[in-house]
């Protein structure tokens, strides 16, 4: 029976180049501080006398361990690597076979390399936990992104609500705390990778990946215009005016209620745990003072090229001051900032419970922001506005002038 | 009132309806009250003094501005009124304002090619139909060079092409004939809008200010005054109303100023001071 993941490559091994690199880079750093040991006035016993040494044993330990972490993933990753990832779509491969360039998932080789670093921080009178713990959380900390990066939109929510209860009291590896309630937020989160892992090697090929790598110079061809010019907002400048303005496919997007609930309850759930983290005090001002600061976004954004249809003048010339067609804008904005405002008279209010009380009025606000209407898509297809052509028609009017 | 188009049986067929537009930049009023039915398949010339609001009204049919007051309907659907009624209205319409931009950076075949696929164009015969454009209009050595290398003429020519290439059923056309089009560029544009128009049912409405173009090809005028519709009808009908039996300038100047031909005889007679 074939087994899916076996749980050695040596494919994984680093370079030896790199591990050269590493080498010579920490001996020269270990002669370096032996001879400040040596020549000091008070010669120490040893380098590890001199606590300098040991901070930069620690800092180039921890780095290699995450510079390997990193390279692990961008390596191996196919999302990583385009080139790869076009190969790998024409081969007969499939997602219950091993990666032919070599595994993504951990193998007992890297348990090799990050021992190697933990036995020199033995040796060298650093914590040995140090590189263990760099390269754990930053081979996490990449396949989030990774995970993103594949649309697991599911497996990034609920590393988005894993990732900050490490800060909480009681949960971060602090000591007197307990380390096993770390482990196991630790452990829930490698499950939530594995298995989030599992289901984008199943939605291989990842064409979505295609158009947000392929570069604006490449694109030379029908084919590749044909991926390129859906893609993103950027592009879209690109279709010229008034196209850019009036397609019927190219579209702003829009945040799904549901998408929009899940993002409020993330926000309300790192604020309150980095409040309860860090201890803060409440800040309903600087709550206020954020919210009117997104509403200004907001509304700059709504506002962008689109004009009302006529000017304050106009309205009140014809007594037309409200246009509701237009003026829809304001409302969410205005319902926000009332909101901040009550939110913030509730937190005075509410005691110790202040940090529950500050995140769930930062989930609300959240809430109210990106999903109260119009949403853009709406906006831009029955808004009743007069678009403005770009600065840069104008500019070309200068430049046809000066011909 | 709705303002009569010469079409037979113009409910049934009207293909752009403009219903109680009215629309002013800031106190100043630029259309009033305008009311217009187009049928389906005709070539319809706006025409009017400058500053009259031709390009605000062509801008209101395309979607660029909302009236202030009033409402366009496409292909029966209301502009604005809801997001699948503008989609698909977006589908059947193009529209060429007076200044497009195009993007510098692509070359004019990219650019036609992306344009096309935006409205759907089967690729073999979108990429088919980009290079009868190109050789139509005279691009063809210039078609794989980035657009800033073009002449403003040429700029012009495939910003043409490329409302020409969604093969929509609307065209709303703000000024084709300016911008630097060579003569052949303007026989080649009068004889495919008036051959879409004509042969394939699409229905056109241009803003345009050369009077031999708008005589040779359009099936009907309209002719702005004020911030109203003076005439909206055939050429022979606009002779036969105005009593005038020139040239459409003579007929426009009529409609719209018709003291000019005195002005012009006062400017020679008038005894120099």
């Amino acid at each position: 029976m074939k087994r899916p993941f076996p749980f050695h490559s040596n494919l994984v091994w680093p370079a030896p180049g790199l591990v050269g690199a590493f080498v010579v880079i920490y001996g020269l750093v270990s002669v370096y501080f032996w001879l400040i040991a040596q020549t000091a006035p008070e010669p120490a016993r040893s380098t590890f006398d001199v606590p300098e040494a040991v901070s930069c044993c620690e800092i180039i330990l921890g780095f290699t361990a995450a510079l390997y972490a990193t390279y692990r993933l961008l390596r191996f990753h196919p999302a990583c690597n385009p080139g790869y990832s076009r190969w790998l779509k024409l081969s007969p491969w499939t997602a219950d076979r091993p990666l032919p360039a070599g595994p993504v998932h951990l193998v007992w080789q890297d348990a090799v390399v990050v021992g190697a670093l933990a036995a020199i921080g033995i040796w060298q009178h650093v914590n040995p936990l140090l590189p263990v713990t760099a390269f754990i959380f930053v081979y996490l900390a990449w396949f989030t992104v990774l995970l993103a990066f594949t649309r697991r939109w599911g497996s990034c929510l609920a590393l988005g609500f894993l990732w900050p209860s490490l800060m909480l009291p009681g949960i971060a590896p602090v000591p007197p705390t307990s380390v096993l309630p770390a482990i196991c937020v630790v452990a829930a989160m490698a499950y939530v990778i594995w298995y989030g892992y599992r289901q984008s090697l199943k939605a291989f090929p990842w064409d979505f990946i295609k158009t947000a790598l392929r570069s604006r110079r490449s694109s030379r061809s029908a084919l590749d215009i044909e991926v390129r010019i859906p893609s993103a907002a950027g592009t879209l400048f690109e279709l010229g005016w008034p196209f850019f303005v009036l397609s019927p496919k190219i579209l702003p997007p829009t945040i799904s209620p549901r998408t929009n609930l899940a993002l409020g309850a993330l926000a309300g759930w790192w604020s309150f745990c980095i409040i309860k983290a860090s201890q803060m005090d409440p800040l309903p001002e600087i709550i206020v003072l954020l919210t009117i600061v997104a509403a200004t976004f907001r509304l700059l954004i709504y506002a962008a090229g689109a004009a009302a249809p006529f000017n304050i003048l106009g309205r009140i010339a014809t007594g037309r001051i409200i246009v509701p067609g237009y003026d829809k804008i304001y409302a969410t904005p205005l319902a926000v900032v009332v909101a901040a405002m009550l939110g913030g008279i509730i937190i005075k209010r509410s005691g110790a419970w202040y940090p529950e009380t500050e995140s769930i009025v930062i989930a609300i606000l959240w809430w109210v922001l990106f999903g109260g209407g119009p949403t853009l898509r709406n906006w831009a297809l029955t808004g009743q506005f007069r678009r403005r052509a770009p600065a840069i028609v104008n500019s070309n009017r200068q430049m046809i002038k000066q011909v | 009132m709705m303002i009569a188009s010469d079409g037979s049986k113009p409910e049934r067929q009207r293909m752009i309806n403009i219903v109680d537009v009215s629309h002013h930049y800031g106190v100043r009023p630029v259309l009033s009250h305008i009311n217009l039915s187009i049928p389906k398949g005709q070539l319809v010339a706006v025409m009017g003094p400058n500053g009259v609001g031709k390009s605000t009204l062509l801008g209101i049919v395309a979607g660029i501005t909302s009236p202030a007051r009033g409402y366009v309907e496409i292909g029966g659907l209301r502009r604005r009124s809801s997001e699948n009624a503008e989609i698909q209205i977006r589908k059947q319409t193009a529209y060429l304002p007076d200044h497009p931009w195009l993007p510098e950076s692509m070359t004019a075949r990219e650019w036609l090619l992306a344009i096309g696929q935006l409205y759907d164009i089967e690729s073999e015969h979108l990429m088919d139909h980009v290079n009868r454009l190109l050789d139509l209009f005279q691009l063809t050595d210039k078609g794989d060079s980035p657009i800033r290398t073009c002449s403003n003429g040429q700029k012009k020519k495939v910003a043409i092409c490329g409302t020409l290439i969604t093969e929509v059923p609307v065209l709303v056309l703000d000024e084709p004939f300016t911008g630097g089009l060579d003569p052949s560029a303007i026989l080649v544009l009068t004889r495919v809008l008036r051959h879409l128009a004509d042969n394939l049912g699409v229905t056109i409405l241009m803003a345009s200010q050369v009077p031999e173009t708008v005589e040779q090809m359009a099936h009907q005028v309209i002719v702005l005054s004020g911030t109203r519709v003076a005439a909206y009808d055939t050429l022979d009908r606009l002779r036969a109303k105005t009593g005038c039996k020139g040239s459409l300038p003579e007929v426009f100047a009529e409609l719209v100023h018709p003291q000019t031909l005195e002005h012009i005889d006062s400017y020679f007679t008038r005894p120099k001071s």
